[in-house]
């Protein structure tokens, strides 16, 4: 995981689940468990995903939330193309 | 969250006739609002306006339909009475430093059964769609939790007891967990999930397609080594073609240098073989005038044999022509004699005419003639045969033959003669050269020419294999980038990236509600134990997953406790999901100390409400607490008080005065 830094305006509970979530992420066990995609990811993909989860919480049709999930995963997936672990 | 109420304005609400104007402002020092009011006065429709306002109900679990049949009966009665047909809420509010205000107003129609809801919402100087009011304002005050910061006092007895089902514990939770946003990371958790689904569903139709790309690869593996080899031909092919061009180039130079010298050659050649040709029927020729020498030797005889067939000739036409002129003589003088003798003509058949004079005369005459060519005959007979023999010994084909050969033979022979002359020159000019190789030359630049011809044949087959090569290479390639996941390996970490955040999100949601069960036990466990008489006997509150919540022991063992004490244990609870719901924000308690005595209700007053958030506002009875007790146990906290009051005896109508 790497730390790149956040700027936070979100709601407390909002940045609360970032920081528990960017905790999670930390942990030994949710590293070994996704060691191969772990170090690809940054704190500003994790916390697109809270800001997501957010935004669409109160719709219906979840296929927006999908749409801009899977830009991050294609985020993701072009770092892995590079092969360059996420630095911060 | 920093939100704090800063006025509510109620117009022909409930008691409420005209517009009247509650500044509910407090500052940190005094935080809080004190609304006195006897029983009926109004104090829980100034307590119904604020949630209907807020949320279009009146209480919590409350649906909309039923909020709105009982709006009808909101409106003041005097003012209805008076003609008006509306009602109107407002609140004005600070979330997070930005200003909110909020107007609610229902419009009755016909017998006033017919109502419409104008609800109207700026943040800051925003309009806020009407569709979107009530996302907003749950973003700041989400309904499920206004239990908690909108308490009715009368439902703490019960509060306990709806504990003790799986319900009521289930709402609470779902509440605070809503308002924390657990749902919204438990619907990503979900979306995340699917998404997971569906790429393992793709990871396996990758594995699936993973032979065939498997296959094509092989094949465009199998292209690649064709192409090399097409490649190394092609050059291999233009390194011949070039020196084949060269040579080729080299050899025509050679060949014009000696051009007219190859014109001799070829000339020599011809001459050779013409000259071969001439004596072959040189020497034909000459066998066959020897064989007509052979066979015609009687024509040397042909001039006399000529000569005696003429005469026999001459003869023999000579003795037919007497011949003919003795018949004729002959045929006068029987024809004279028959007329001297008279009587019938032996020809005609008439009777002949008296013989006369002149027929003796000429009967006379006519056998003197006869006799003279009879006297004449003496000169031979007709000899036919003779003639015949001596024409059959006549050769009249032989010669002309011998002739025409030997002619020709001549005329062979003077063609050979100059062939041999011309031969002879062609010689003398190509001494000192060998026709060998100037022959040997001519032929390797055919063959060259021939060699190149088979290179650019060969060249251009090789661009076709090349070009039939890079065709099916592009097929077969483009074939596999159709193939899922055969142009990139990062499709299986799609699957992995979202079974990563999936299950981030599951320990993110499981961490943050025992973060939040957690705080949650704490605050209740401080907050019973600052109201309760005696804190000793007990350790605190114990706060399972679900909501299950035990009064422990000083030993820690679950302990019951009495009635008043099970009203402190709701308080307490309220409080502690109060503070981890809306945090710091304003809570608005109707009738809170009504079940408590004396002793309890100054704990309430000193240690619960200054811990529940920046801002408080109570809406009390003298019976629970007067304005002396308040003032005693509060002091300064106190910000504003209020108390309402009924201006005329009209039943209908209260007013809500500043005290303080």
């Amino acid at each position: 995981m790497s730390n790149e830094s956040v700027e936070d305006d979100a709601p407390p509970t909002q940045s609360e689940a970032l920081s528990v979530m960017m905790l999670e992420a930390q942990s030994e066990d949710v590293r070994k468990a996704h060691s191969l995609i772990i170090d690809y990811c940054s704190e500003a993909d994790l916390k697109g995903v809270v800001d997501l989860a957010w935004r669409y919480q109160f719709l219906d049709d979840r296929n927006p939330f999908k749409k801009d999930i899977q830009e991050i995963q294609a985020n993701v997936a072009r770092k892995i193309h590079q092969d360059g672990p996420a630095d911060g | 969250m920093s939100l704090k109420f800063r006025t509510l304005t109620v117009t022909d609400f409930g008691p409420y006739q005209g517009r009247q104007v509650i500044d509910l402002d407090t500052d940190d020092e005094s935080p809080v609002v004190l609304i006195y009011g006897q029983n009926t006065l109004g104090k829980t429709q100034l307590f119904s306006a604020l949630r209907w306002c807020l949320y279009g109900t009146f209480a919590h679990h409350q649906t909309l339909a039923s909020a709105t049949v009982e709006l009808p009966g909101r409106l003041n009665l005097p003012a209805k009475r008076s003609g008006t047909s509306e009602l109107e809420v407002s609140i004005d509010f600070e979330a997070n430093g930005v200003p909110y205000h909020l107007t609610r107003k229902a419009r009755f129609f016909g017998d006033g059964d017919r109502v419409r809801i104008e609800p109207d919402l700026r943040i800051g100087s925003s309009v806020t769609p009407t569709t979107l009011i009530d996302i907003e304002i749950g973003r700041v005050l989400h309904p499920q939790i206004s239990e908690f910061f909108l308490f009715d006092g009368e439902l703490l007895e019960t509060f306990y007891e709806r504990l003790s089902t799986d319900r009521e514990r289930a709402l609470i939770r779902n509440s605070i967990e809503a308002v924390l946003g657990i749902p919204a990371l438990q619907l990503a958790q979900h979306d995340v999930d699917e998404l997971a689904s569906e790429a393992a569903k793709r990871q396996a139709k990758l594995i699936e397609n993973r032979s065939e790309s498997e296959k094509i690869q092989q094949k465009l593996d199998q292209l690649a080594d064709e192409a090399t080899s097409i490649e190394t031909d092609k050059k291999l092919i233009a390194d011949n073609l070039a020196e084949a061009e060269a040579r080729a180039k080299d050899t025509r130079e050679k060949l014009s240098a000696i051009e007219s010298l190859q014109a001799d050659v070829r000339e020599q050649e011809t001459l050779e073989a013409q000259f071969n040709d001439g004596s072959r029927e040189e020497l034909e020729l000459q066998a066959e005038l020897r064989a007509l020498l052979g066979s015609g030797w009687r024509s040397l005889a042909n001039a006399a044999l000529a000569e005696k067939l003429a005469e026999i000739r001459k003869h023999n036409s000579a003795v037919e022509r007497r011949n003919q002129s003795i018949l004729a003589a002959r045929n006068r003088v029987t024809a004279l004699e028959d007329r001297a003798r008279g009587g019938i003509c032996p020809t005609c058949k008439q009777q002949l005419q008296p013989p006369s004079n002149d027929t003796e005369q000429e009967l006379i005459v006519a056998r003197e003639e006869l006799q003279t060519l009879l006297d004449e005959t003496g000169g031979g007979s007709l000899d036919l045969d003779l003639e015949r023999r001596i024409a059959a010994l006549v050769d009249r084909e032989t010669a002309p033959r011998y002739l025409e050969k030997h002619g020709r033979l001549v005329r062979v022979q003077m063609l050979q003669y100059e062939r041999k002359q011309r031969l002879g020159e062609i010689g003398d000019r190509l001494q000192g050269h060998e026709a060998a190789d100037i022959r040997a030359l001519g032929t390797l630049a055919r063959q060259l020419e021939t060699a190149i011809e088979g290179f650019r044949a060969a060249q251009n087959k090789n661009e076709r294999e090349a070009d039939k090569a890079n065709k099916e290479q592009t097929r077969l390639t483009r074939g596999l980038q159709k193939i899922p996941g055969a142009s990139g390996s990062a499709q299986g970490f799609e699957f992995a990236f979202y079974r990563f955040i999936e299950d981030l999100l599951d320990k993110t949601v499981a961490a943050f509600r025992e973060d939040v069960r957690s705080r949650v036990q704490i605050d209740a466990t401080n907050m019973f134990l600052q109201l309760i008489h005696d804190p000793t006997g007990y350790k605190g509150l114990s706060i399972s997953a679900d909501y299950q919540i035990e009064l422990l022991s000083s030993s820690g063992e679950p302990r019951e406790t009495s009635q008043g004490g099970r009203q402190l244990l709701a308080l307490s609870l309220i409080g502690a999901l109060k503070k981890a719901a809306v945090r710091g924000g304003p809570v608005v308690l109707d009738s809170p100390l009504g079940r408590l005595d004396l002793e309890h209700r100054s704990n309430v007053l000193k240690t619960w409400i200054p811990n529940l958030g920046a801002q408080a506002i109570l809406l009390v009875q003298d019976g629970e607490l007067t304005m002396e007790d308040a003032n005693g146990i509060l002091g300064s906290k106190i910000g504003r008080s209020y108390v309402i009051v009924r201006p005329t005896s009209d039943p209908e109508v209260a007013k809500i005065e500043r005290v303080a």
